[in-house]
């Protein structure tokens, strides 16, 4: 027993020594990165000027003035203190407000000089991402490994395509998308649930799905003319807008459905291995209330992330004397849109995947 | 959209039966409340506070109806709302700690006639998007770990604390990798057009890490990959306490 023991603790040793490597990896490459430019330190803050402010639509605000004693951490001048100022508005939209520690990103001016570019977020992000790789490999172990590798893998795949389109000058968009994501479920179901029957099942009502939701959905917004769309309204619009709008949803909709597939796939295959003898009917009829169980909790995630990240903007128009109707069809009908398809592709992806379920049963039992 | 919307409808009413229409309600019924929220925070109230208020709410939207079994309807509520404390904290810290709020230069287009100078604050308003975005997902994981953990209980009652820990991690397991991917292919549906942008202007890798959309992104990300974790343990921890509780 103990000896169980101190192997099982040898072993978490190793995953959290693999955890130690890929963060000094992280902290690695951002050297690498920041090399680049001059960072400085916020040592000492004052506030020299309190101004209020009113703006059109009985907006109250308030400008304040800061003088910083910045002290410069990287380039020749490492060591040299400036005095900068700064100007932000209290409700912070586009001006930020320092404190003594921020590290800031700047550019020197003359020799007495220092413009202030903006703070420096990645030092931050990197101590975010690091806790999150540490608890993830200390509680999971090797799961927590595979977690990461397939997140990383991904945004590879992610990357190359963004790099592919730019390359091809945003023609084909579709077809990289199609391709990317094929790559990414092939890869994620592959290296998370290995090449089982079970992963091969859940693979395929993916694929399956999504084609038919896509066809359908397209068909929908085609005959009814794409009736209250706004496709201009595409964020930091990106031409040609339709293709976008599409190559959006295919990557939205993969993840929903295949999380969808891959929860039904898994308690047929644990149902199976308690009770071997179940019939293909009983085993289609309990992957239907399986998937019937977690459609609503998985459109609810999609609905909410949508939705909340349209929050600033949605305050925004509404503080400008817009109405909500105006607002909401500035703001939201893509995104609304696309949330829709995922969750058909969601519901949709319970009776596929409970047919294929079903037949791929019946052919093994033969 | 209203034809899509109705075939979303239909769908869920063929596929769900009757429990299809409640779906349909929960999610109408947490459009509004978030429609109130923003109507709130536009108002001039604290966003933190009546943010906080309605995410409860949102909370009670997403659990009540997809919980037919009280036992695990309480369970995911109890362990949903102590994570969504724990996150509050952790998205106050993160989000003045890399200055993700706000809009940036890339936004400019979209907010140049307008006036920014609103007197609602914009890092409260990010602390409860983050919180909301990450709500949907603390939700699904703690009702599927919940459900799943009460039924391995109901077929051996007498399981020991400490494999009913180690079950429920390998239960856990699969639950978050399939969110994660989930939340991670919904961001990169979210910024496919952002990246596209930053390659076909030519920015530089250092622009890119340091720019506000991207993290915000990576805070949202981050706290919601966090929550499901944290979700996960707490779920796990309170059903072994409640045993142990309903046992003496």
């Amino acid at each position: 027993m103990t000896q169980l023991k101190q192997l099982s603790n040898r072993r978490q040793n190793y995953w959290l020594m693999v955890a130690g490597f890929m963060m000094i990896g992280l902290v690695w490459g951002l050297f690498q990165l920041q090399s680049t430019t001059t960072i400085g330190v916020v040592e000492k803050v004052q506030v020299l000027q309190r101004q209020p402010i009113t703006s059109s639509y009985q907006n109250h605000d308030q400008q304040i003035t800061q003088r910083l004693q910045v002290r410069l951490v990287t380039g020749p001048k490492r060591g040299q203190r400036y005095q900068v100022r700064n100007r932000y508005m209290r409700s912070q939209a586009v001006t930020n407000r320092y404190f003594v520690g921020t590290p800031v990103v700047v550019q020197r001016a003359s020799a007495s000089t220092l413009i202030l570019l903006g703070p420096q977020r990645s030092a931050s992000l990197l101590v975010l991402l690091s806790v999150l790789l540490f608890v993830l490999v200390a509680v999971l172990r090797q799961s927590g490994l595979v977690i990461i590798i397939s997140a990383v893998l991904n945004s590879l795949w992610f990357v190359a395509a963004l790099l592919v389109m730019t390359h091809w000058q945003n023609q084909h968009m579709l077809l990289i998308t199609s391709c990317a994501a094929l790559l990414m479920t092939l890869g994620t179901g592959i290296l998370v649930f290995g090449l089982s029957r079970q992963t091969q099942v859940a693979l395929s009502a993916t694929l399956i799905s999504i084609i038919l939701t896509l066809g359908i959905s397209l068909l929908f917004l085609t005959l009814s003319h794409d009736q209250g769309l706004h496709y201009e309204t595409l964020a930091y619009g990106v031409q040609p807008y339709k293709t976008v709008f599409i190559a959006e949803t295919i990557l939205g909709l993969l993840g929903a459905v295949m999380d969808e597939t891959t929860d039904i796939t898994a308690s047929i295959e644990q149902l199976m291995q308690e009770n071997p003898d179940l019939k293909p009917r009983q085993l289609y009829q309990s992957g239907l209330q399986v998937g019937r169980e977690i459609v609503g909790p998985l459109v609810n995630i999609l609905f909410y992330l949508f939705l909340a990240e349209l929050m600033p903007l949605i305050i925004l128009y509404l503080r400008n004397g817009n109405t909500l109707q105006f607002t909401l069809s500035r703001t939201m009908t893509l995104g609304y849109t696309q949330t829709v398809i995922s969750a058909i592709g969601i519901v949709m992806a319970v009776p596929i995947t409970a047919i294929l379920a079903e037949k791929w049963l019946q052919g093994e039992s033969k | 959209m209203i034809y899509l919307t109705g075939l979303l409808l239909l769908l869920l009413w063929l596929v769900c039966g009757r429990h299809g229409w409640v779906i349909f309600g929960s999610l109408a019924g947490s459009f509004i409340t978030l429609m109130l929220l923003v109507m709130l925070i536009a108002d001039e109230f604290n966003p933190v506070v009546v943010g906080v208020i309605l995410a409860v709410v949102l909370v009670y939207w997403a659990i009540y109806p997809n919980t037919p079994n009280p036992q695990v309807r309480r369970t995911a509520l109890v362990c949903t709302l102590m994570t969504l404390l724990l996150l509050l904290a952790l998205a106050v810290v993160f989000i003045y700690g890399t200055f993700s709020y706000g809009f940036a230069s890339e936004d400019t287009e979209e907010i140049e006639q307008f006036v920014t100078s609103i007197g609602i604050s914009f890092p409260q308003i990010q602390v409860i998007v983050v919180l909301l975005s990450s709500l949907g997902a603390v939700a699904e994981a703690s009702i599927a770990i919940s459900a799943g953990m009460w039924e391995l209980v109901a077929y051996q009652p007498q399981i020991s604390a400490q494999r009913l820990w180690a079950a429920g991690l390998a239960l856990s397991r699969k639950n978050l990798i399939t969110a994660f991917n989930t939340l991670l292919f919904g961001f990169f549906g979210s910024y496919l057009t952002l990246g596209l942008w930053f390659l076909q202007l030519h920015y530089a890798p250092v622009k890119i890490i340091n720019n506000v959309i991207v993290s915000t992104a990576v805070v949202e990300l981050v706290l919601a990959f966090g929550g499901i974790l944290l979700v996960m343990l707490l779920v796990n921890g309170y059903i072994i306490w409640q045993r142990r509780h309903q046992t003496r």
